[in-house]
């Protein structure tokens, strides 16, 4: 059994007495135990949560570096796209320039 | 086109060609980033009833307040706002952009978005044909429009058969070498951070608050009339169910992860083999989109359970393993 899980089994344990308990004070010395240990396991879980384990850190940063190549092989895909539509745009507007061109050299 | 027989050959040889299907993997990115965005709720649910355990604890004591008393509080909001620190969030979060990112690598120009790039070649090219006819003043194409036509055809056919070979040599390289971090991650997540972690601390935190509702109750036994106590039995109970109910979004958030685990490795076995498509994969994808519909139902987990459920002490009603 983890630390964690033990923390949480006396936990509840102290906590399913207290509503049992007539006399304030003994209850109030469970509680504070009991608060305790509370505070305890919820600090317990936040360094877990916020540490991880290393396999998992590892793994994370290799996701992270595969996910930009993912990126960058998709970027490059449209880039194709981009340069078929830039080649496009280019003749366009030659065209347009040579009609302009052809227009003057019909007035002059 | 000087060589009609070489265009004719080129035009049938490349639409010819089997295209990569990539619309699995597509799929299969939309519905991970689904599994990622539920399991940020249970992220998100966990951090309020960290917010609550303490007002329940503030609560349970007779001590009097006032505002530097929240000052727990303060700190637990600060941690929210700073998920990034969060292994667990950190996991999902770069999950949930690896999901996209396949997606964005899949859809990445579109057999339609080539073929209005070639439309517009097209165009550009009868424009510059119109224009030489006016500046030489004559009616002789320089390329007619029949050519331009099965010009712009050509490039956009070879353009597609380029970013398909090269989309689909991409996914191969990113998703085969991605399969043992997936693998990693999410069993790292269902048994160290949901099953390890946040599953117990749930089921102690609503301990705690219906313990503290019972010891009320207790109190007053001798001066409340019996409805009174049966509303407040009913809002313990409330209590309760929510307490057993842990374990059961813990346990959908752990499958949720699990099919999304599966589907991956599905998809790396096949495109090792170049295979882009299968009812394998297919089924697998559907399995994540049908896991993460429905995410937090204590009776969806007893529905599901095909051994026994079970009453454990510190984790709720949970289906017993085999």
């Amino acid at each position: 059994m983890s630390e964690l899980e033990e923390l949480n089994k006396t936990i509840i344990a102290l906590s399913n007495l207290m509503p049992l308990i007539d006399d304030d004070d003994e209850r109030s010395k469970i509680q504070t135990e009991r608060d305790n240990l509370n505070q305890k396991s919820r600090d317990l879980a936040d360094k877990t949560l916020r540490e991880g384990i290393p396999e998992l850190n590892s793994a994370i940063e290799a996701l992270q570096a595969t996910t930009k190549a993912a990126n960058e092989a998709a970027e490059s895909i449209d880039d194709i796209e981009e340069g078929l539509t830039t080649l496009g745009d280019a003749i366009s507007k030659s065209a347009k320039a040579v009609g302009a061109i052809a227009k003057l050299t019909a007035i002059l | 086109m000087k060589h009609p027989l070489l265009s004719i050959f080129l035009f049938a040889f490349i639409t010819g060609c089997v295209s990569t299907p990539t619309g699995n993997i597509e799929a299969f990115g939309v519905a991970t980033v689904a599994v990622t965005d539920k399991l940020d709720t249970v992220i998100t649910r966990y951090n309020e009833a960290n917010i609550n355990d303490i007002l329940v604890e503030m609560a349970g004591k007779k001590d009097r307040y006032s505002v530097p008393s929240f000052n727990p509080l303060k700190k637990l909001l600060v941690a929210n706002t700073d998920k990034n620190k969060y292994a667990l969030y950190k996991a999902n979060k770069a999950l949930g952009l690896y999901a996209k990112s396949l997606t964005v690598l899949a859809k990445a120009s579109s057999q339609d978005d080539i073929a209005l790039a070639g439309a517009n070649l097209t165009s550009a090219l009868k424009s510059m044909n119109k224009q030489y006819k006016i500046l030489k003043n004559t009616n002789e194409d320089l390329i007619s429009d029949e050519k331009s036509g099965t010009l712009s055809r050509v490039i956009s056919q070879i353009s597609t058969f380029y970013i398909e070979r090269k989309r689909g040599k991409a996914l191969k390289e990113i998703i085969t070498t991605t399969d043992p971090h997936i693998q990693t991650i999410g069993k790292t997540i269902n048994d160290e951070l949901l099953k390890g972690v946040i599953e117990g601390r749930l089921y102690t935190m609503k301990n705690i608050e219906m313990n503290a509702l019972f010891l009320e109750y207790n109190k007053k036994i001798n001066t409340t009339t019996y409805s009174q106590r049966k509303k407040a039995l009913k809002k313990i109970y409330s209590v309760f169910i929510e307490m057993q109910s842990a374990s059961a979004t813990i346990a959908q958030a752990q499958k949720a992860i699990s099919s999304v685990m599966k589907a991956h490795s599905k998809l790396n076995e096949a495109l090792k083999k170049d295979r882009f498509s299968s009812k394998e994969i297919f089924r697998a994808i559907g399995d994540i989109a049908t896991v993460h519909g429905d995410f937090n139902d204590l009776e969806e987990l007893m529905q599901d359970c095909e051994t026994e459920i079970v009453a454990d002490d510190g984790k709720g009603i949970i289906c017993k393993k085999n």
